[in-house]
């Protein structure tokens, strides 16, 4: 699981640089903001998030985005709850280019690692690759802040047998995103 | 226009696939007589409350048997009293202690018995033989829980139930469920009444002690108590003084989430060290310690582990 997150890390920092380069000379759009994701069920697990598309790429409709969402920030907030970490890496087409309210699809995927505390509980599953689709809707507020709402499924999530426990299948997301440029 | 159409369109797919949905779905199952389910077969402490409930039994223990540990012992959701039938086969005509047998509330009777009863009314049966043992004298107090009775010991144990009363020497929880295996439960409320009920794939020998039939009644209920337990592990509570708890929980179980034991263990704070203790067990078995008519062949390891087990229960009621 250590060589997986590696390996995630790495090609997040492959793709960033890669879009750095495609950028250069192209009209390219950035938003940074903050991400709320609850698991239904769950956790509150909250964090930040970035997208960024070009407009030579599918004409703005598809952002590549990175995120980091944990339940530090959230329900484990002086709390007993577990502490967790998602790392995301999502693929979301835009329709309705240019409306305040679009629509959107998205097909995410990143690396789930849950913290259980004491060497007792080493022998469950606690981490696992995440590969999740999620669709909601955004919209475009006048200061230019978007808000971003979107409901998922993971497809990989813990069944007592495999699979960390505590990561559920369907969750929800709000995220309000500032367009940085 | 084109848009309209296609809005009306779908509105009135979402409405015939949901008639369809409700009228394809039968509210009550086909129940034969050959289950507990039924009319026919109940859990045999209903007609014989003497040979399960010590309360009953001996109504007037003397100074000696008074104090003698009493190992009060609740089945899982479902299930009945035969859960724990082994551990007495397996006690024998032990004069170390006593076990009383708890049949929680709507269990071991009919389907509509069961689907009419809340988490309150199976966990009040625990309760009721609980002070029944108190008002006859006896001091010396254990609690064995599997499964859903796990989550209903813990929801006692953080509402303060035991605070005016002598509380357990010591709180035993085989396989306890916080976090369901079934991560859609959640939902229950929003599917339950679509699907009615719930099936399991009971063996012939089990048909006889667990329900065949699960009502989507129960399905919310046993998700409200298990919810109210996360949130009170989640702020945190702690156990009365001088109770000691141990988590048996099976590392692979379908039924109750292996890592319910990381919540119980963070979510009580101990009050001196080891008062909470877990064990993690190398089984694939939801309630390890019941053996009996397993659709799975039941290894020697599985019986070691069951024996084994047993063994540590009775060391601790007797230590504690």
């Amino acid at each position: 699981m250590i060589d997986c997150f590696k390996c995630l890390v790495i090609c997040l920092t492959m793709m960033t640089m890669s879009l750095a380069n495609e950028c250069y000379g192209q009209q390219y759009h950035v938003d940074v903001g903050i991400r709320c994701q609850k698991t239904i069920g769950l956790y509150f697990e909250n964090g930040i998030a970035s997208q960024w598309s070009l407009d030579q790429l599918a004409n703005q409709r598809l952002y590549l985005g990175l995120g980091f969402v944990s339940s530090r920030l959230g329900s484990a907030l002086g709390t007993n709850a577990i502490k967790q970490d998602n790392y995301q890496i999502w693929l979301a087409y835009y329709f309705r280019k240019d409306k305040k309210l679009r629509s959107f699809a998205s097909l995410n995927s990143g690396y789930f690692i849950a913290n259980y505390e004491e060497e007792i509980f080493d022998v469950l599953d606690n981490s696992s690759m995440l590969l999740s689709g999620s669709s909601g809707v955004e919209y475009t507020l006048p200061l230019k802040l978007k808000l971003n709402a979107a409901i998922g499924y993971n497809l990989i999530s813990g069944n007592g047998e495999e699979g960390p426990g505590t990561l559920y299948p369907l969750f929800a997301q709000f995220t309000v995103y500032y367009p940085l440029r | 226009m084109k848009y309209m159409t296609f809005n009306k369109g779908l509105v009135l797919a979402t409405w015939v696939s949901l008639t369809a949905v409700f009228c394809s779905c039968d509210a009550d199952p086909v129940i034969t007589e050959d289950l507990l389910d039924g009319q026919m077969i109940f859990d045999s402490s209903i007609l014989y409350p003497e040979r399960y409930l010590v309360s009953v039994s001996n109504p007037s223990p003397t100074s000696e048997e008074a104090t003698r540990p009493v190992i009060i012992m609740c089945h899982g959701y479902s299930a009945s009293t035969f859960e724990w039938q082994e551990f007495v086969d397996w006690s024998g005509d032990t004069e170390d202690y006593s076990v009383s047998r708890v049949l929680l509330g709507g269990h071991g009777r009919t389907y509509e018995d069961f689907r009419s009863s809340s988490w309150h009314d199976w966990q009040q049966a625990i309760f009721d033989e609980y002070e029944a043992l108190l008002s006859a004298g006896y001091t010396n107090l254990h609690l064995v829980g599997s499964s859903t009775s796990g989550a209903l010991i813990l929801e006692a144990l953080s509402s303060g139930y035991f605070a005016d009363k002598i509380p357990p020497g010591s709180v035993v929880l085989v396989d306890p469920i916080v976090i369901p295996s079934a991560k859609i439960l959640p939902l229950i409320g929003v599917l339950g009444p679509l699907i009615g009920y719930s099936t399991s794939e009971n063996t012939d020998g089990e048909k006889v002690y667990w329900y065949t039939y699960r009502p989507q009644e129960t399905l919310q209920e046993l998700q409200a108590v298990i919810k109210r337990v996360r949130k009170n592990l989640q702020r945190g509570f702690k156990l009365p003084s001088g109770s000691y708890l141990k988590v048996f929980k099976s590392i692979s179980d379908g039924n109750a989430d292996p890592v319910s034991a990381v919540l119980i263990y963070k979510g009580i704070d101990q009050q001196n060290t080891d008062q909470v203790e877990v064990d993690m067990i190398d089984s694939d078995l939801h309630v390890f310690t019941r053996l009996d008519f397993r659709e799975e062949e039941v290894s020697a390891k599985d019986q070691l582990l069951q024996e084994q087990t047993f063994a540590d229960m009775v060391q601790i009621v007797l230590t504690h």
